[in-house]
């Protein structure tokens, strides 16, 4: 049933005006209105437990974020396996990001984790990207404030202001941001990044913004992977997040430090 | 700024392919005399509020301005005879620096070149050039191959 | 009583010619490496997503520490009152807007996106430290600049030692907002410590005072002007007090760690088996930075020769490049703990010691930000009068208000 889901959201036009159509707003709408209701009928196709995608939380264009809305993930750590990167492959296809196996200063918004407990050997391997913390210490210490948090939650860095100091990536906690050391080429429309500037995961920002409400780890988690990723609202007691969250629980990594991330873990 | 912006219209766009639609969001001299202010307002609105209209969206520009020649091919911000932008702002110029980390040319464009150099197995986003550290410290340093 | 006269140097030697234009060359040298990595990117660097901060930025804070420092002297004599530090006061000033030059243009260099300085010093957020940082620094230009005009224009002479009081506390809240940069970074195991900005403040008395006395030494002998042993005496036993004094806080951080189980992989990594860092930390800052310059002032032999006085300051300059080499670079070595007592590893090197080797780039950046200082210095003495004609024993021991 996923798989249907999936396959027909592909289908939709996607959020560009370059197949010759004139540039206007029409397309947004009807673009807009479909996938309202596309997405209201697969929320209550599916069986329960294995929703997809959230509900009727996207936001028109011309208006600006607001904090009714939190956006956030759920890594559900027993689901995943040391071998699948499906997360990390698909983040870096649209991000166009292409981290060569061992180098030091190729970006990487998002990794596997291996963790290791050296008295008992047990061992996890889960996603670690940017927690997308509600007290981030890359926004405190950014000169400019070019590391912000929008008002919906989602902690991206705002390249024009960027100077390339890289406070932040000595503040983060969580190792999430990563500087580009080159001249780039190839950038994807949707994702701009450069030379001098310093980027993390950024919670697909532009998938969000465009009402898809979903990253492409998540989506690519629950069609290539183990379905262990939750993309959704936080601020929504029914969304399927919440409900996970409250049944299953969520622990923060660095609890200690009282960040209060987004990104929230099962099974750790 | 008059001066500027009259000269503005002498700059030869003849070899510039033609744009994909049938008129621009707004008037051509109005754009030409507020297209820097519209973009620097628009950025602040889209990267800090979320505004995501397209009518003023820097991609949507570009998708509508940059089109393939007669051979199918898109230019490139360097190229400043075919590339819409780059047409006016060498003759004028001024320099920018959007085109560092904006794409100067449609998805398609990009994804299509990104295809050609992973065929090629070169890194489709930047050289393969090893950092100093990698080089000492790191000399088993693979490239990842396309998936 | 004797009143202290005043007068730029001759400038016409030889020797200082080549010094300018030595100076001027490593300047250049710098200037064009910072440029390469512009426009190459930091991947021709030594640094990488793991040490993000390198070799340039330990140059740059300690030239920023030192800057701070270095108008103690000033601040001894229009703040404390002590009056024989009089005549060496302008000088001081200068060294300390010297300095802070040098070691901001390496950090600005050093910048991903130097380009955008205007937008760095027109958009601030005020949460953060470093922003801070940048406001006080600039501050500090406005006001010591202030500071040395009172001291030597004759009719604001009286105003100098209220201009000496604002510049006094505006360092200390300047370097606290240095040690701060790292102090306030809860992240890293080495840093998220109260300690780090007092450290500091001691830290720059230190390096400013040799930098000053080298500085001094060298003017007065280069122009052949006299150099009483009272006045270097009384220096050289202040950078005694001050080299114990770092001592004494470094003890106090480490032992602190040492008595916290949660630090003890960090205080294993930095003293004992962090390979470079450890090296550096017992022989660059202790051994050389701290004990044999201790060792060279106060052992009768050795405390009234001057010759021993530059080795001193040399050390001590070295082993704070040592101090703050570890410090920033040692605490970055160490992997973020985002499981603490647990083994973790990744593709993005968690969990792993993280090399760093200086690329040539950023050594040469760093040196040129010395070079900009000396040249700084020796522009200034050979334009302005802020040398003393002599600081002959006589001068410095009749010198009244």
């Amino acid at each position: 049933m996923n798989k249907v889901v999936s396959k027909a959201y592909q289908l939709l036009p996607k959020f560009k005006a370059s197949s010759g159509a004139s540039c206007d707003q029409d397309l947004d709408q009807s673009k807009r209105s479909f996938l309202g209701g596309l997405v209201g009928a697969s929320g209550l196709a599916i069986a329960p437990g294995v929703m997809l995608y959230e509900t009727a939380n996207a936001k028109p264009a011309d208006q600006a974020v607001t904090d009714a809305v939190r956006w956030g993930m759920l890594v559900n750590t027993n689901q995943c396996t040391e071998e699948c990167d499906a997360c990390v492959t698909a983040c870096n296809d649209e991000h166009g990001l292409w981290p060569q196996e061992g180098s030091t200063t190729d970006s990487q918004w998002i990794r596997k984790l291996t963790v290791t407990d050296p008295a008992t050997k047990h061992s996890k391997s889960f996603p670690v990207m940017c927690q997308h913390c509600e007290h981030p210490p890359c926004v405190d210490v950014c000169p400019t404030g070019a590391s912000f948090k929008r008002d919906d939650g989602i902690v991206l860095v705002n390249m024009h202001t960027c100077i390339g100091c890289r406070y932040c990536m000595m503040a983060c906690p969580y190792k999430a941001r990563s500087f580009v050391h080159e001249v780039l080429e190839n950038q994807l429309p949707h994702t701009p990044r450069g030379k001098g500037c310093v980027d993390s995961c950024n919670m697909c920002v532009h998938k969000v913004d465009a009402g898809e409400n979903t990253t492409a780890c998540a989506e690519a988690c629950q069609k290539d992977g183990h379905q262990a990723i939750v993309f959704g609202d936080l601020n929504d007691p029914n969304s399927e997040i919440s409900q996970r969250l409250r049944e299953f629980g969520g622990t923060q990594i660095r609890a200690d430090l009282g960040l209060n991330t987004g990104v929230r873990y099962q099974g750790l | 700024m008059l001066i500027l912006i009259s000269t503005l219209s002498m700059a030869d766009g003849s070899k510039v392919p033609p744009p994909n639609g049938d008129q621009c969001v707004e008037d051509p001299s109005w754009m030409r005399t507020h297209h820097f202010e519209t973009i620097l307002h628009q950025r602040d609105e889209t990267v800090i509020r979320g505004i995501r209209t397209t009518e003023h969206s820097l991609k949507n520009c570009i998708d509508c301005h940059i089109t393939p020649n007669a051979e199918g091919e898109y230019a490139r911000y360097s190229n400043d005879e075919e590339h819409f932008c780059a047409s006016c702002h060498s003759f004028a110029a001024v320099s920018i620096d959007c085109f560092q980390c904006h794409s100067d040319r449609p998805e398609k464009a990009v994804r299509e070149a990104i295809k050609r150099h992973q065929a090629n197995g070169i890194n489709p986003h930047h050289g393969m050039q090893k950092s100093v550290s990698d080089l000492i410290f790191n000399s088993n340093l693979q490239a990842v191959q396309a998936k | 009583m004797d009143t202290v006269r005043y007068s730029s140097i001759e400038a016409r030697s030889g020797k200082f010619w080549a010094l300018l234009i030595g100076l001027g060359l490593i300047t250049l040298v710098g200037v064009l490496s910072a440029h390469h990595m512009e426009v190459e990117g930091h991947v021709i660097s030594g640094m990488n997503n793991q040490i993000v901060w390198g070799l340039p930025h330990v140059f740059a804070i300690f030239l920023i520490v030192a800057a701070s420092g270095a108008l103690n002297v000033a601040s001894i004599a229009s703040v404390f009152g002590k009056v024989e530090y009089k005549p060496l006061a302008r000088l001081s000033a200068l060294l300390a807007l010297a300095l802070l030059a040098g070691g901001l243009a390496v950090l600005v260099l050093d910048l991903g996106r130097p380009d955008r300085l205007i937008v760095a010093m027109t958009t601030y957020n005020f949460k953060s430290i470093f922003a801070w940082n940048i406001f006080l620094y600039t501050g500090f230009f406005v006001i010591v600049g202030i500071y040395m005009w009172w001291m030597m224009d004759y009719s604001m002479q009286k105003y100098s030692k209220k201009a000496g009081l604002v510049a006094f506390i505006w360092r200390l809240i300047l370097t606290t907002g240095t040690g701060s940069i790292f102090g306030f970074l809860v992240a890293r195991s080495a840093y998220d410590t109260a300690m780090l900005a007092p450290m500091f403040i001691i830290m720059s008395f230190a390096f400013g005072l040799a930098f000053y006395i080298l500085v001094l030494l060298a003017a007065y002998s280069w122009t052949n002007r006299p150099l009483g042993d009272v006045i270097v005496n009384k220096l050289r036993s202040l950078l005694g007090v001050f080299i114990a004094s770092i001592l004494y806080f470094v003890a106090v951080y480490h032992v602190t760690n040492l008595y916290a189980t949660e630090h003890h992989e960090v205080e294993k990594f930095l003293l004992l088996d962090g390979g470079s860092y450890t090296t550096i930390f017992w022989i660059g800052q202790i051994i050389i930075g701290g004990l044999i310059p201790l060792a060279l002032i106060y052992m009768p032999q050795t405390k009234n020769c001057r010759k021993t006085l530059i080795a001193v300051c040399t050390m001590v300059i070295l082993g704070g490049l040592a101090q703050v080499y570890v410090i920033v670079v040692g605490g970055q070595a160490f992997p973020l703990e985002l499981f603490p007592g647990m083994e973790i590893s990744s593709s993005f090197f968690d969990g792993q010691v993280n090399q760093y080797v200086p690329s040539i780039w950023e050594i040469l950046l760093g040196i040129a930000g010395v070079a900009i200082s000396l040249l700084l210095v020796t522009v200034g003495i050979a334009v302005l009068d802020f040398l003393p004609d002599s600081l002959s024993d006589k001068i410095t021991t009749s010198s009244s208000k």
